[in-house]
């Protein structure tokens, strides 16, 4: 029994038969689908600069990957399939996170300036934060001049606290 | 769904590995270790899944890829990020802004960034001053192509 047969098997029994190692060939169309697409969504990581059409294009690239393959799909064992889908989104997100640190993190800038002979100077990278943190809504300036959070900005300080402790960071 | 169950159980075992890995060291520093970890646990998960839960190995692969990278954006985001960093710091109390900067910078400014360099191995120093090493200026090579 070859894979798409394996794979489009009307009957239960049919399909679980032997088991899965031996009913599949050691790459089918779906493994090759899902490397092509998660090559697409690494030249698109590259090519792509802005963060949110970024974001759609690899979207697009995971959801028609899992659109395109799903009738090939025995779904008494869509595991792999899931699995895969998963895998791509999970790609596409850490790739995001990969770019937003590459454009903001000030230790990279540090070095880049260092390597440039430039002043080492981050004091206004971390003020830039600040007004970030206005932006996203998480704090509010009193009358005063202090900061203080808001609602939604000591939801977000009660989960970094967690995570703080789950991770073992000095807090 | 036994071979989710299965994937969702290795995940959770890179993770604790990782952090048993890092030992309370940055993720910067430990990296080695924790891609250690992940290895580990993939080699074992693979017999498992292929067996029990059908799925195959290149499907794991691309799975644990998206997953590491994934664990490893958010760990170090948690671990490195200004905002974060000072909205913690504001949960104790209301500060200024001058205040805030002032407090972040006295913990984890200039001083720790240079020092995580230098652990990192992408700084040395010589004579009182720093100078980029060549892993420095190859990660550099990488930003300036991917940023």
């Amino acid at each position: 029994m070859d894979a798409l047969t394996a794979r489009t098997a009307h009957t239960p029994v049919e399909a679980h038969a032997e088991p899965y190692r031996l009913r599949r060939a050691p790459m089918d169309s779906l493994n090759w689908l899902a490397v092509a697409a998660l090559a697409l969504i690494l030249v698109i990581f590259y090519f792509v600069r802005k963060i949110p059409a970024y974001l759609a294009l690899s979207f697009v690239v995971a959801v028609g990957y899992a659109g395109a393959t799903a009738a090939q799909v025995d779904w008494h064992l869509p595991s792999e399939w899931m699995v895969i889908v998963i895998g791509l989104l999970f790609w596409s997100f850490g790739l995001l996170i990969v770019r937003l640190m590459l454009v903001r993190s000030v230790s990279l800038r540090l070095l880049a300036r260092m390597d440039g002979g430039e002043q080492e100077n981050i004091v206004e990278d971390i003020a830039g934060r600040l007004h970030d943190m206005r932006s996203f809504r998480l704090t509010r300036v009193q009358g005063d001049g202090t900061s203080m959070l808001t609602g939604w900005g000591r939801f977000v300080g009660v989960v970094v606290a967690a995570l703080y402790s789950v991770f073992r960071i000095e807090a | 769904m036994t071979g989710l169950l299965l994937v969702a159980a290795a995940l959770l075992a890179a993770m604790i590995g990782s952090e048993l890995a890092l030992r309370g060291t940055k993720l910067q520093t430990g990296l080695g270790r924790v891609l250690v970890a992940w290895t580990v646990v993939w080699a074992a998960a693979l017999y498992p899944l292929l067996h029990y839960g059908a799925i195959g190995p290149i499907a794991l692969t691309l799975f644990w890829g998206g997953a590491f990278l994934s664990w490893f954006g958010v760990r170090s985001h948690v671990e490195s990020s200004i905002l974060l960093r000072m909205l913690y710091m504001l949960r104790k109390q209301p500060m200024t802004e001058a205040r805030v900067v002032e407090s972040y910078s006295a913990h984890f400014g200039h001083a720790s960034r240079i020092a995580e360099l230098l652990r990192g191995g992408m700084t040395t120093e010589s004579g009182g001053r720093q100078t980029i090493t060549t892993k420095g200026r190859a990660i550099l090579r990488i930003v300036s192509k991917l940023r």
